[in-house]
């Protein structure tokens, strides 16, 4: 089955983030397509996610992992991170930005779209 | 071409956050990709519909749905019970809307291949 994901919280603002980062990992772990995580509204926060002396924030889920493993897409919404006051380069490498068109494609390509 | 059908649940205060606008955005998206998009009014949600009848009603998060209607957005839908308990009516809107009741909602969700909430 072929998913798209979108991520609407911020990192500390709901657990949904790690509720969805271990769904992906189980998805693909069985076989599953994960097109695109879409991170829109809040969720934008995980692109600058600032990094521990360890290299990485006990808080966040390990996105890059997932670029890293999978080769999963992670896009954070343009529009979302400019309201916001984000400039698209201060993004976590391994991040990319993208317009409501990128969410719409993986909608359409997917089989299930499901919401964090 | 792919075709899915999109419901869109508007429940949150425009008042609140950027959420709504950001969901509004949402919906003339995938309008403007020419799929099926319906649009319904629920709980706070149904603020987002009251006019603005005084400067003070207006603030930082104001959002226009007047845009649904160029963008040929023909199911805009109100929940009647989420009306009544905020003392509203049809007649309170800032567009016209189509009065569902909530016994109808789960059909109506039935009927979409992705519904999107705030």
């Amino acid at each position: 089955m072929k998913y798209m994901i979108q991520i609407s919280y911020a990192p500390g603002q709901s657990a949904s983030s790690w509720n969805a980062y271990e769904f992906i990992q189980t998805a693909l772990k069985e076989g599953h397509e994960v097109l695109r995580v879409f991170f829109y509204h809040d969720g934008v926060y995980h692109g600058v996610c600032p990094r521990l002396p360890s290299g990485r924030a006990a808080f966040f889920p390990d996105w890059i992992a997932l670029v890293r493993v999978y080769n999963i897409a992670l896009v954070v919404c343009t529009s979302a991170l400019e309201r916001r006051g984000i400039h698209p380069t201060n993004l976590t490498e391994g991040f990319q930005t993208g317009g409501l068109g990128l969410w719409m494609d993986a909608s359409l390509k997917a089989d299930r779209v499901i919401f964090f | 071409m792919y075709s899915k059908r999109y419901l869109f649940l508007f429940r949150s205060a425009p008042q609140k956050n950027c959420r709504t606008s950001e969901l509004l955005d949402n919906v003339l998206t995938v309008a403007a990709f020419d799929q099926p998009v319906t649009v319904l009014f629920l709980d706070d949600g149904v603020y987002c519909l009251k006019s603005n009848s005084s400067p003070e009603d207006t603030h930082r998060f104001s959002v226009s749905f007047s845009s649904l209607a160029f963008y040929a957005i023909r199911d805009t839908l109100v929940e009647y019970e989420s009306l009544k308990e905020r003392r509203l009516t049809v007649l309170d809107c800032s567009i016209a809307a189509t009065v569902i009741y909530r016994s109808e909602i789960a059909g109506l969700v039935a009927t979409h291949d992705y519904v999107v909430s705030t």
